[in-house]
């Protein structure tokens, strides 16, 4: 039976420090262009964002981290020409062929989510839950360095003992993102 | 492939991580998962490990300056050739103009732990006093809690803690590993409140969160105090047995009016200055007198203000009154280092009848002389180093001929840095310790290269939050060009001084064993510790308990250190340097305030912006400004803006946002594109920690060009 593993984010312990981004970065060897172009970026598995509402004094700041959704039902997958980005039938991972991958960024304008990043060989990448430390048996290195514990991942089942009685709920959309965010109290 | 425990120094938090090498090279840095402080958390700047260790723009030989200064052209030397000439000068000058003529100078960068402590023994060997090369900070701070109680409460609870009140201090940016700690806290049923000038990062995250006026923060303290011992919410145990202020008498006559200035200190007065509502200042000074388990967790947002040493005073006091010092669940004294051998540092050398203390922390100064041009005694005997004032004036007046800096940038961080610039130019031989090329390194003869913390073998118990009494042994994983650590420099240099009976040795192990004679662990069995060795016990009511090595042994409410020496025993309000209250005139023309303070989570001060990684997230300095002030200017997000002071202007892009003031603007800090010290205000200090106002001065902002345009 597939067990598909998804995102847990709790925006109260979010407090935008970048730990995620870079532990992505590092772990995946990422390589930044910020030399070569500067004000660009290279690319970045998992970004956090900014939402600001409300006016001052009664402002509130929300940082959310993301990545990749590993959606149950992907628009990059539908959309890749060469069939080069896959369900893992164990897991439910979305992953990419690197092989069979042409460039043709059809992925990057079918995700709502802006996951799918360009690297600089041409060649689509993203975020695949750390998978070689998941076979180590370690932690995604995003999880496992966040400053504030904000960033968990499981199963369902795992999840919902994660959620220990607060109120979560799943990012709606056709795609079925595998995205849970916890509900700010 | 080899993986090696070793301690993060990219901040004064030391979290423990986990180096992976391969063939030698370093490849991967992550959090130690054992670590109980961060169960395996790292920050953005210790996950940037590899970028910062292999960094292609690091000095990695020792440079003499070819050329005029300034110039830039540099010829490598060898070790020993650079030494030797060092040596040959600094005796020289020693020789002819005495050891006045002779400025150590002592940055952050690398820490205030051993490196610290090798510094202090050179300077004493040498026979020489060591200045500051950085500005002031948590050191003033220091002075204030230490002369009430003996100590800094730097461990706070929070595994008993029921509220934690966060005060000008922002732990995204400094000690962010520790928010698992902090948000556990609130998931147990506790409460986080942020008192701050911006409400982003880890403000945003608070349950209540309070603007105040910047620089304000002892009329807070101050009214606190006024509602706490009127509404009698104070610990009649605590403070009638074991303070020297019983029954609060002159406490209260103190808030009431019976100051130098005869001004009550109710919650309408301070609401006044600090812009936080009457009722909001009650209800906060309830809720924390009331919560058995409350932290009030200080930052660096209260210093940088020439009121800070009386702020933390008032802050410290809140914690006595309520009997929160050193109990469950609140800030609690814990030892802040191992005992240090007081041998370790020959002070003997400089003060003849010194007596050896049996017990000796933290900066390990135990002086009790004032030296010659110190102005700033209190700063002198917590630190052992000549305030950044008195370092500056001894180089205008061309009493010091020669300069040694290690770990600093004081030609960046320093307020008015063209002043500071010309300052060092009057000596006649400038040698600077460093990493990279720097404005201070454009001033330099000599430049030798440091290593950084992933290049150096030493024992590290400084943290900057949770501090759990423990020693840990910091790792060197590699070898970059020919740097070199601090301390090791500092060895080399003293035997070529002919100071090898101070310095017999040039392996570091005999230094860290020296140090820790008087411990009851050796090197050897720090170094085969992978989880670090505890040096003492978290334990709560000490002070009830033991009494307080302070006049009259007992907590002090009424500080006999500062009536000694004619500074006011009860903290009294008094203005910043330049705000619109203190210079109403002024303010017609510059009528924002602009503040600046730390340079972000990813950045340490100047440091850190040529890591890739790091410098794409931010990769240029900005302004922030609130929407409404910004439509009132005609200024939007990504326009080109210019910030006025009356000393001088930056120009940077501007970032509207709703978390600041409208009557506020925000530059971080420590960019050399756009630094903010250029606005700064450099003679107004402390009168009792020499503290510079350098985070707040009276500003304007004008549009330059819109986004796009040039």
């Amino acid at each position: 039976m597939l067990k598909q593993l998804a995102f847990l984010f709790d925006p109260t312990r979010c407090i935008n420090c970048y730990s995620c981004e870079i532990a992505c970065k590092q772990e995946n060897a990422l390589p930044p262009l910020v030399d070569a172009q500067p004000g660009t970026t290279g690319p970045r598995w998992r970004r956090v964002i900014t939402l600001e509402e409300g006016v001052y004094p009664d402002a509130r700041v929300w940082y959310i981290s993301m990545s990749c959704m590993h959606c149950g039902d992907p628009d990059c997958m539908k959309s890749c020409p060469s069939g080069a980005i896959s369900k893992r039938a164990e897991d439910g991972i979305a992953v990419r062929d690197a092989k069979k991958c042409i460039g043709c960024r059809f992925c990057s304008w079918a995700c709502r989510f802006g996951a799918p990043q360009f690297g600089t060989d041409g060649h689509m990448e993203k975020c695949n839950l750390c998978l070689g430390l998941l076979e180590k048996g370690e932690l995604p290195a995003c999880v496992a360095s966040c400053a504030g514990g904000a960033i968990q991942f499981g199963t369902v089942d795992e999840i919902s003992q994660k959620v220990s009685g607060r109120a979560a709920m799943k990012l709606a959309g056709a795609t079925d993102p595998q995205f849970y965010l916890l509900a700010a109290r | 492939m080899q993986t090696i425990k070793s301690v993060c120094g990219r901040c004064h938090n030391s979290c423990r991580i986990i180096a992976t090498l391969e063939n030698g090279t370093l490849v991967k840095v992550k959090g130690d998962p054992d670590d109980p402080r961060t169960q395996g958390a790292l920050c953005s700047k210790g996950l940037s490990a590899t970028q910062i260790a292999y960094d292609p723009r690091r000095v990695i030989h020792p440079l003499r300056r070819v050329g005029p200064r300034g110039d830039g052209k540099w010829q490598k030397i060898s070790w020993d050739e650079a030494l030797t000439e060092v040596a040959d000068k600094l005796k020289g000058y020693k020789e002819k103009y005495g050891q006045r003529s002779i400025g150590f100078y002592r940055g952050q960068a690398a820490g205030w732990g051993f490196q610290y402590l090798m510094f202090q023994r050179f300077c004493n060997a040498f026979g020489i006093v060591g200045g500051m090369g950085t500005s002031e900070c948590f050191v003033p701070r220091v002075i204030g809690e230490v002369i009430t109680y003996g100590g800094i409460p730097l461990y706070s609870d929070y595994d008993n803690a029921k509220l934690l009140i966060f005060w000008g201090r922002q732990p995204a940016f400094s000690g962010a590993t520790q928010m698992r700690k902090i948000f556990d806290v609130r998931d147990r049923g506790g409460k986080i409140v942020f008192i701050d000038t911006l409400q982003f990062h880890a403000g945003a995250r608070a349950d209540q969160f309070i603007f105040i006026e910047p620089g304000t923060d002892l009329a807070l303290a101050l009214a606190m105090l006024m509602v706490i011992v009127e509404e009698d919410l104070w610990d009649h145990e605590f403070v009638n047995n074991h303070t020297n202020d019983p029954g609060l008498r002159q406490l209260r006559e103190h808030l009431n009016g019976g100051n130098r200035d005869g001004v009550t200190y109710s919650p309408e007065w301070a609401e006044k200055i600090t812009g936080i509502g009457a009722n909001v200042i009650r209800n906060l000074a309830h809720e924390y007198a009331t919560t058995s388990g409350a932290c009030l967790l200080t930052g660096h947002g209260l210093e940088a203000h020439i009121n800070i040493t009386q702020t933390a005073r008032a802050i410290a006091l809140l914690r006595v009154v309520t009997g929160h010092i050193d109990q469950k669940g609140c800030d609690v004294l814990v030892p802040p280092s191992p005992n240090y051998n007081p041998k370790f540092f020959f002070n003997h050398l400089m003060e003849p009848g010194y007596q050896e203390p049996a017990d000796l922390r933290l900066f390990g100064n135990s002086h009790s002389f004032i030296p010659e041009g110190c102005r700033y005694p209190l700063l002198f005997m917590m630190q052992g180093l000549h305030a950044t004032p008195d370092v500056l004036r001894d180089l205008r007046d061309n009493t010091t001929k020669a300069t040694f800096t290690q770990g600093g940038n004081p030609l960046r961080m320093l307020p008015n840095p063209k002043g500071v610039r010309d300052a060092f130019l009057k000596a006649e031989f400038n040698v600077v310790c460093e990493l990279y090329h720097t404005e201070t390194t454009s001033v330099a003869d000599i430049v030798l290269p440091a290593a950084s913390y992933l290049e150096r073998t030493e024992p590290e118990w400084f943290k900057y939050d949770y501090w759990l009494p423990v020693v840990n042994l910091r790792r060197q994983l590699i070898q970059i060009g020919e740097c070199k650590s601090d301390s090791q420099i500092l060895v080399d240099l003293a035997r070529k001084l002919g100071l090898e009976e101070y310095f017999p040795s040039d392996d570091m192990t005999y230094y860290i064993e020296d140090l820790f004679a008087r411990e009851n662990f050796t090197y050897k069995e720090l170094e085969g510790s992978e989880n670090g060795i505890m040096f003492g016990p978290v334990m709560y009511n000490k002070l009830a308990q033991f009494g307080v090595d302070l006049p009259g042994g007992k907590v002090n409410i009424v500080s006999v250190i500062l009536e000694s020496m004619g500074f006011d025993g009860l903290p009294v309000y008094y203005e910043g340097s330049e705000n619109r209250r203190s210079k109403p005139e002024l303010a017609k023309e510059y009528p924002l305030n602009g503040l600046s303070g730390r340079a972000g989570p990813q950045y340490v001060h100047c440091q850190l912006r040529t890591i890739p990684w790091l410098r794409e997230i931010t990769p240029e300095p900005f302004v922030l400004i609130n929407p409404a002030k910004g439509q009132e200017l005609g200024i939007k997000s990504n326009d080109l803006v210019l910030v006025e002071s009356p000393r001088g202007s930056i120009k940077l892009k501007a970032h509207l946002t709703e978390t600041i003031n409208p009557l506020s603007v925000y530059v971080p800090g420590g960019w050399e594109e756009a630094n903010y010290n250029v606005l700064g205000i450099e003679e107004d200090v402390c009168p009792i920690s020499s503290q510079a106002n350098y985070l707040q001065c009276l500003c304007r902002v004008s549009r330059i060009s819109e986004e796009g345009g040039h």
